[in-house]
Protein backbone atom coordinates (compact mmCIF):
# COMPACT_ATOMS: atom_id res chain seq x y z
CA UNK A 1 0.00 0.00 0.00
CA UNK A 2 1.61 3.27 -1.01
CA UNK A 3 1.65 5.61 1.79
CA UNK A 4 2.38 9.31 2.28
CA UNK A 5 3.36 10.19 5.69
CA UNK A 6 2.04 13.74 6.02
CA UNK A 7 -0.90 13.34 4.24
CA UNK A 8 -1.71 9.94 5.81
CA UNK A 9 -1.11 11.44 9.43
CA UNK A 10 -3.42 14.61 8.80
CA UNK A 11 -5.92 12.39 7.65
CA UNK A 12 -5.54 9.73 10.20
CA UNK A 13 -4.55 11.78 13.21
CA UNK A 14 -7.46 10.37 15.69
CA UNK A 15 -6.66 6.78 14.81
CA UNK A 16 -2.91 8.00 15.45
CA UNK A 17 -3.52 9.32 18.87
CA UNK A 18 -5.61 6.52 19.75
CA UNK A 19 -2.62 3.40 19.16
CA UNK A 20 -0.24 6.32 20.57
CA UNK A 21 -2.33 6.30 24.44
CA UNK A 22 -3.35 2.79 23.88
CA UNK A 23 0.77 1.95 23.52
CA UNK A 24 1.84 3.77 26.28
CA UNK A 25 -1.39 1.84 28.47
CA UNK A 26 -0.05 -0.78 27.70
CA UNK A 27 3.74 -0.04 28.25
CA UNK A 28 2.94 1.47 31.33
CA UNK A 29 0.99 -2.08 32.60
CA UNK A 30 3.98 -4.16 32.25
CA UNK A 31 6.13 -1.78 33.58
CA UNK A 32 3.29 -1.24 37.05
CA UNK A 33 3.51 -5.54 36.74
CA UNK A 34 7.18 -6.15 36.09
CA UNK A 35 8.94 -2.78 37.22
CA UNK A 36 10.96 -0.56 36.20
CA UNK A 37 14.07 -2.85 34.97
CA UNK A 38 11.24 -3.10 31.97
CA UNK A 39 12.70 -0.52 30.43
CA UNK A 40 16.26 -1.13 31.13
CA UNK A 41 14.96 -4.80 28.99
CA UNK A 42 13.52 -2.84 26.02
CA UNK A 43 16.20 -0.29 26.02
CA UNK A 44 18.62 -2.19 23.98
CA UNK A 45 15.98 -2.81 21.49
CA UNK A 46 15.52 1.01 21.24
CA UNK A 47 18.18 1.23 17.80
CA UNK A 48 16.44 -0.84 16.26
CA UNK A 49 13.20 0.33 16.48
CA UNK A 50 15.06 3.99 15.21
CA UNK A 51 16.54 2.09 12.62
CA UNK A 52 13.25 0.82 11.17
CA UNK A 53 11.24 4.14 11.35
CA UNK A 54 14.38 5.64 9.21
CA UNK A 55 13.64 2.73 7.31
CA UNK A 56 9.93 3.05 7.11
CA UNK A 57 10.31 6.69 6.23
CA UNK A 58 12.86 6.61 3.38
CA UNK A 59 10.72 3.67 1.70
CA UNK A 60 7.19 5.53 1.87
CA UNK A 61 9.42 8.69 0.43
CA UNK A 62 10.28 6.71 -2.74
CA UNK B 1 -2.55 -8.12 16.61
CA UNK B 2 -0.48 -5.64 18.34
CA UNK B 3 -0.87 -4.44 21.48
CA UNK B 4 -3.22 -7.53 21.84
CA UNK B 5 0.02 -9.38 22.23
CA UNK B 6 1.16 -7.20 25.50
CA UNK B 7 -2.96 -7.09 26.77
CA UNK B 8 -3.36 -10.60 26.33
CA UNK B 9 -0.78 -11.58 28.14
CA UNK B 10 -1.33 -9.14 31.01
CA UNK B 11 -5.19 -10.93 31.49
CA UNK B 12 -3.94 -14.47 31.26
CA UNK B 13 -1.43 -13.73 34.54
CA UNK B 14 -4.44 -12.23 36.47
CA UNK B 15 -7.10 -14.82 35.60
CA UNK B 16 -4.38 -17.93 35.95
CA UNK B 17 -0.97 -19.18 37.66
CA UNK B 18 1.50 -17.57 34.91
CA UNK B 19 4.74 -16.20 34.92
CA UNK B 20 3.89 -13.11 32.94
CA UNK B 21 7.40 -12.28 31.73
CA UNK B 22 7.42 -15.81 30.05
CA UNK B 23 4.04 -15.10 28.73
CA UNK B 24 5.14 -11.53 27.36
CA UNK B 25 8.60 -13.55 25.65
CA UNK B 26 6.68 -15.81 24.10
CA UNK B 27 3.93 -13.40 22.84
CA UNK B 28 6.95 -11.87 21.25
CA UNK B 29 9.04 -14.56 20.34
CA UNK B 30 6.70 -15.38 16.73
CA UNK B 31 7.21 -11.74 15.64
CA UNK B 32 11.40 -12.41 15.36
CA UNK B 33 10.51 -12.76 11.90
CA UNK B 34 9.39 -9.79 11.11
CA UNK B 35 13.02 -8.16 11.54
CA UNK B 36 14.18 -9.23 8.02
CA UNK B 37 10.55 -6.92 6.63
CA UNK B 38 11.47 -4.36 9.12
CA UNK B 39 14.72 -3.59 7.78
CA UNK B 40 13.42 -4.02 4.70
CA UNK B 41 15.90 -6.23 3.95
CA UNK B 42 12.84 -8.36 2.01
CA UNK B 43 10.54 -6.04 0.69
CA UNK B 44 7.75 -7.66 -0.89
CA UNK B 45 5.12 -5.80 -3.55
CA UNK B 46 2.38 -7.64 -1.70
CA UNK B 47 2.52 -7.56 1.89
CA UNK B 48 0.57 -10.52 2.70
CA UNK B 49 3.43 -12.43 0.23
CA UNK B 50 6.21 -10.87 3.12
CA UNK B 51 8.68 -13.10 5.37
CA UNK B 52 6.71 -12.13 8.35
CA UNK B 53 4.51 -14.98 9.61
CA UNK B 54 5.42 -17.12 7.36
CA UNK B 55 8.33 -18.77 8.91
CA UNK B 56 8.04 -21.64 12.06
CA UNK B 57 8.05 -18.82 14.40
CA UNK B 58 5.12 -18.30 13.06
CA UNK B 59 3.67 -22.29 13.66
CA UNK B 60 2.17 -23.93 16.78
CA UNK B 61 4.42 -26.51 16.73
CA UNK B 62 7.46 -24.80 17.39
CA UNK B 63 6.11 -23.87 20.90
CA UNK B 64 5.19 -27.16 21.41
CA UNK B 65 8.63 -28.38 20.46
CA UNK B 66 10.35 -25.66 22.17
CA UNK B 67 8.65 -26.55 25.29
CA UNK B 68 10.90 -28.92 27.18
CA UNK B 69 13.71 -26.89 25.86
CA UNK B 70 12.70 -23.94 27.51
CA UNK B 71 11.69 -26.58 30.83
CA UNK B 72 15.16 -27.60 31.43
CA UNK B 73 16.90 -23.94 30.46
CA UNK B 74 14.16 -22.50 33.32
CA UNK B 75 15.07 -25.17 35.54
CA UNK B 76 18.66 -25.06 35.29
CA UNK B 77 18.58 -21.03 35.93
CA UNK B 78 16.41 -22.01 39.26
CA UNK B 79 19.21 -24.57 40.72
CA UNK B 80 16.51 -27.83 39.51
CA UNK B 81 13.26 -26.16 40.15
CA UNK B 82 11.32 -28.26 38.25
CA UNK B 83 8.00 -27.00 38.81
CA UNK B 84 9.30 -23.37 38.59
CA UNK B 85 10.81 -24.49 35.21
CA UNK B 86 7.61 -26.27 33.83
CA UNK B 87 5.56 -22.84 35.05
CA UNK B 88 8.22 -21.04 32.85
CA UNK B 89 7.83 -23.10 29.99
CA UNK B 90 4.21 -23.51 29.94
CA UNK B 91 3.88 -19.68 29.60
CA UNK B 92 6.37 -18.98 27.42
CA UNK B 93 4.63 -21.61 25.19
CA UNK B 94 0.74 -20.61 25.79
CA UNK B 95 1.98 -16.90 25.17
CA UNK B 96 3.65 -18.13 21.33
CA UNK B 97 0.58 -20.44 20.52
CA UNK B 98 -2.09 -17.48 21.76
CA UNK B 99 0.07 -15.21 19.60
CA UNK B 100 -0.49 -17.68 15.99
CA UNK B 101 -4.13 -18.80 16.65
CA UNK B 102 -5.07 -15.16 17.55
CA UNK B 103 -3.46 -13.96 14.03
CA UNK B 104 -5.68 -16.48 12.24
CA UNK B 105 -7.94 -13.48 12.22
CA UNK B 106 -6.23 -11.77 9.66
CA UNK B 107 -6.40 -12.09 5.66
CA UNK B 108 -2.85 -14.06 5.35
CA UNK B 109 -4.17 -16.59 7.97
CA UNK B 110 -1.22 -18.51 9.69
CA UNK B 111 0.19 -22.35 9.16
CA UNK B 112 -2.01 -24.02 12.40
CA UNK B 113 -0.69 -27.69 10.82
CA UNK B 114 2.96 -26.90 9.65
CA UNK B 115 5.12 -29.55 9.09
CA UNK B 116 2.11 -31.71 8.02
CA UNK B 117 0.87 -28.96 5.98
CA UNK B 118 1.86 -25.42 4.63
CA UNK B 119 -1.72 -24.26 4.21
CA UNK B 120 -2.23 -20.53 5.88
CA UNK B 121 -5.64 -21.52 7.70
CA UNK B 122 -7.92 -18.15 8.19
CA UNK B 123 -10.77 -16.43 9.60
CA UNK B 124 -10.74 -13.44 7.85
CA UNK B 125 -11.60 -10.68 9.98
CA UNK B 126 -8.70 -8.26 9.89
CA UNK B 127 -6.74 -6.58 7.30
CA UNK B 128 -3.12 -7.66 7.25
CA UNK B 129 -1.48 -4.30 5.66
CA UNK B 130 0.07 -2.30 8.55
CA UNK B 131 -1.73 0.93 7.59
CA UNK B 132 -4.67 -0.27 6.53
CA UNK B 133 -4.41 -2.43 9.97
CA UNK B 134 -4.24 1.32 11.83
CA UNK B 135 -7.35 2.83 10.50
CA UNK B 136 -9.70 -0.11 10.55
CA UNK B 137 -12.35 0.43 13.27
CA UNK B 138 -12.57 -3.53 13.72
CA UNK B 139 -8.96 -3.73 14.93
CA UNK B 140 -8.90 -0.81 17.00
CA UNK B 141 -11.97 -1.99 18.62
CA UNK B 142 -10.45 -5.50 19.71
CA UNK B 143 -7.56 -3.48 20.15
CA UNK B 144 -8.88 -1.56 22.69
CA UNK B 145 -11.29 -3.92 24.01
CA UNK B 146 -8.17 -5.76 25.22
CA UNK B 147 -6.23 -3.32 26.25
CA UNK B 148 -8.73 -1.99 28.57
CA UNK B 149 -9.80 -5.35 30.18
CA UNK B 150 -5.95 -5.67 30.64
CA UNK B 151 -6.06 -2.28 32.67
CA UNK B 152 -9.34 -3.10 34.43
CA UNK B 153 -7.58 -6.70 35.62
CA UNK B 154 -4.01 -5.34 36.60
CA UNK B 155 -5.97 -2.06 38.24
CA UNK B 156 -8.03 -3.59 40.26
CA UNK B 157 -7.56 -7.43 40.69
Amino acid sequence: MRVVLKKWLNENMAYFLIWLVMGLVALGLVVHELGVYTLVAILPFFPLFVVVLIRMAQELRK
Amino acid sequence: MILAHIAIPLILCKLFPLNLLALLLGSGAPNFDAIPTLIRKKTPKNAVAEFHAGSILHTPIFYIVILPVVWSIATVIRNGDYFFGLSIAISFSLGGIIHVVMECLDEKGRMLLYPLSKKFYRIYVFPYDFWTYLTSKKTLALEAIFTVLSAVLVLFK
